[in-house]
């Protein structure tokens, strides 16, 4: 075991992903030259995001630096952004095996008929459960934690994409079809017991016009206007006890156009990546046997309700409510930066529950990622020493990384703190508190279904 | 050897568009075609595909409204898999219309 952790230490997660992507591919009985591209695309887009940020974080650290010891700004932990958190996280051990374990587990939930959403149609979005697991493995040094971190995570993911499903189906126009990824359908909890405290407020009578703010704030939602603006805003920040000088004006600039790469480029690296899951995906999906005496969801990738118009506004009104929030919000540290791009990902299981209005959406978004940047914060130590394992080079002290999309969950983060703990007392509360719920969904099914459509119907 | 180049959509440019794109790649080149793919975002598809360096644009995230001058093929059925021929058929019947 020692050995076999040596050699998979030493080839680093650009060799050994892409070995275990094909090691899996061929299980599925996917063609070996398919497998082998397959391989290729997880080691290039691996290969090439660790160049990137590793070219990034020497840009960015020492202003971070500056910003929190010489201003009020305490705001040191960098947010990267999820398609960073995916390489991360499928590059961890704990990861690697949860790619192959959270294949079955979801299939054979499915097949024995302990969810209704068939989830391996978006094998992508595991990712979500593995950078959770990864770090109670790195904390405890127990995989089995880890693991079983995951797989509970996993399970309350599924039970909140049921009881989503129905309605976000509905809202988005996509018959038997689901979102699963656990960090966008997490907050729809906190949207369907707030629901009726917002009509009561009459909420649900004020309707906005979502193309107006479009056509003023999309500059917005563009990467590389975005990345340039926060990426100048930050070194402004950084520089100010030498700001009239050349040298500091100099290093503004760089920053900035070095964000808005960053911003613009990521995608792109992690498109490479993500390439690698099509064929297991693909193969995984032939699972799906035609279910005839049952209601059913197919889990379809978040980037389905990414453009709604609703789902797209509020994401752009939030992004600038967030970068203000999260200088003022007491005991934040955290800086939103890649991840606002994520927000009409983050916002469909509260879009879907509020039925597109804007104004509870966005109130919503603000309690709830207001919570999330605290969530950030707290796990940044964290995160950071296991983006650290896995070949991201981040100068100590310096600044932490997270990514406000994934590691931002109130909820979800619950579960990975009674985890952490390795106190049987907490995960016991964390697996009752499951079944609990399991057991009352799975009894009031039709009843919790039919009462969110009716809230749902209530927005004007 | 005909080429064809194709704007693939979705929410970030990143996960089901290079995804989409894949499987067009490996589909046409089959039937002899040389694919080229650009994966973007709902907000810069019109953009680009106005551009005139496209001959056709997928997408799996809902798109802005407006006329993108080129065929606009829904590619949700890659995802779920079911109705993904009806896709293919639809995709080569446009690539085989273009003029060369």
């Amino acid at each position: 075991m020692d050995i076999l952790k040596e050699i998979i230490d030493s080839l680093g997660a650009a060799v050994v992903v892409p070995i275990v992507i094909f090691i899996i591919a061929k299980v599925f009985k996917v063609t070996t030259k398919k497998s082998f591209l397959a391989a290729m695309y997880a080691g290039v887009g691996l290969a090439g995001f660790m160049l990137l940020i590793n070219a990034f974080t020497p840009i960015i650290s020492p202003v971070i630096q500056r910003m929190v010891n010489n201003t009020g700004v305490n705001l040191p932990v960098f947010d990267v952004g999820w398609q960073a958190t995916a390489l991360v996280a499928y590059s961890t051990d704990a990861g690697m095996i949860y790619l192959g374990i959270g294949i079955v587990l979801q299939t054979v939930l499915f097949l024995i008929k302990w969810t209704d959403v068939f989830q391996p149609s978006d094998l992508w979005n595991n990712y979500s459960y593995m950078v959770w697991g990864a770090m109670v493995t790195t904390v405890t040094g127990s995989f089995a934690l880890g693991i079983s971190c995951m797989i509970l995570m996993n399970l309350y993911s599924l039970l909140i994409s049921e009881l989503l499903a129905k309605r976000w189906s509905k809202y988005y126009n996509y018959p038997n079809c689901t979102i699963i990824a656990m960090h966008n359908v997490e907050p729809s909890i906190f949207a369907i017991v707030i629901e009726p405290i917002y009509n009561f407020l009459g909420l649900n009578k004020i309707k906005l016009n979502p193309q107006t703010v479009q056509e003023k704030f999309g500059f917005l939602g563009e990467p590389m206007t975005l990345g340039l603006v926060l990426g100048i805003l930050i070194g402004i920040i950084g520089n100010m006890d030498r700001i009239t000088t050349i040298m500091a004006w100099g290093e503004i600039f760089k920053v900035g156009i070095s964000t808005s790469a960053v911003m613009a480029i990521f995608p792109k690296v992690a498109a490479v990546f993500s390439q690698a899951f099509a064929a297991i995906t693909e193969a995984a999906r032939k699972m799906m046997s035609k279910q005839t005496d049952r209601e059913w969801y197919i889990a379809v990738n978040d980037a389905c309700g990414y453009g709604e118009p609703a789902t797209l506004t509020c994401g752009l009104i939030l992004i600038p409510i967030m970068v203000f929030i999260a200088v003022i919000l007491p005991g934040n540290q955290t800086l939103p930066v890649v991840d606002l791009l994520a927000i009409p990902y983050m916002v469909q299981g509260l879009v879907a529950v509020h039925n597109g209005n804007i104004v509870k959406i966005v109130i919503s978004g603000v309690i709830w990622f207001s919570l999330g940047l605290l969530v950030c914060t707290a796990t940044a130590p964290l995160f950071t020493s296991i983006a650290t394992t896995v070949g991201v080079a981040i100068p100590a002290t310096a600044m932490l990384i997270t990514s406000f999309n994934i590691l931002g969950k109130p909820l979800m983060s619950l579960v990975f703190f009674a985890f952490l703990s390795g106190s049987p007392i907490w995960i016991g509360v964390a697996v009752v508190i499951y079944f609990a719920g399991f057991a009352f969904y799975k009894m009031n099914k039709q009843k919790i279904t039919d009462y969110i459509d009716v809230q749902a119907a209530k927005n004007a | 050897m005909k080429r064809v180049n194709i704007l693939s959509v979705c929410g970030s440019g990143t996960v089901t568009s290079s995804m989409v794109a894949g499987k067009l790649k490996e589909y046409l080149s089959d039937k002899g075609y040389h694919v080229e793919t650009v994966e973007a975002r709902p907000t810069e598809a019109m953009n680009l595909a106005q551009s005139g360096k496209f001959d056709l644009l997928t997408f799996t995230s809902p798109l802005p409204q407006g006329d993108y001058e080129i065929p606009v093929i829904n590619a949700f059925a890659c995802l779920t898999g079911i109705g993904e021929d009806e896709f293919l058929d639809e995709v080569t019947k446009v690539v085989e219309g273009l003029k060369k």
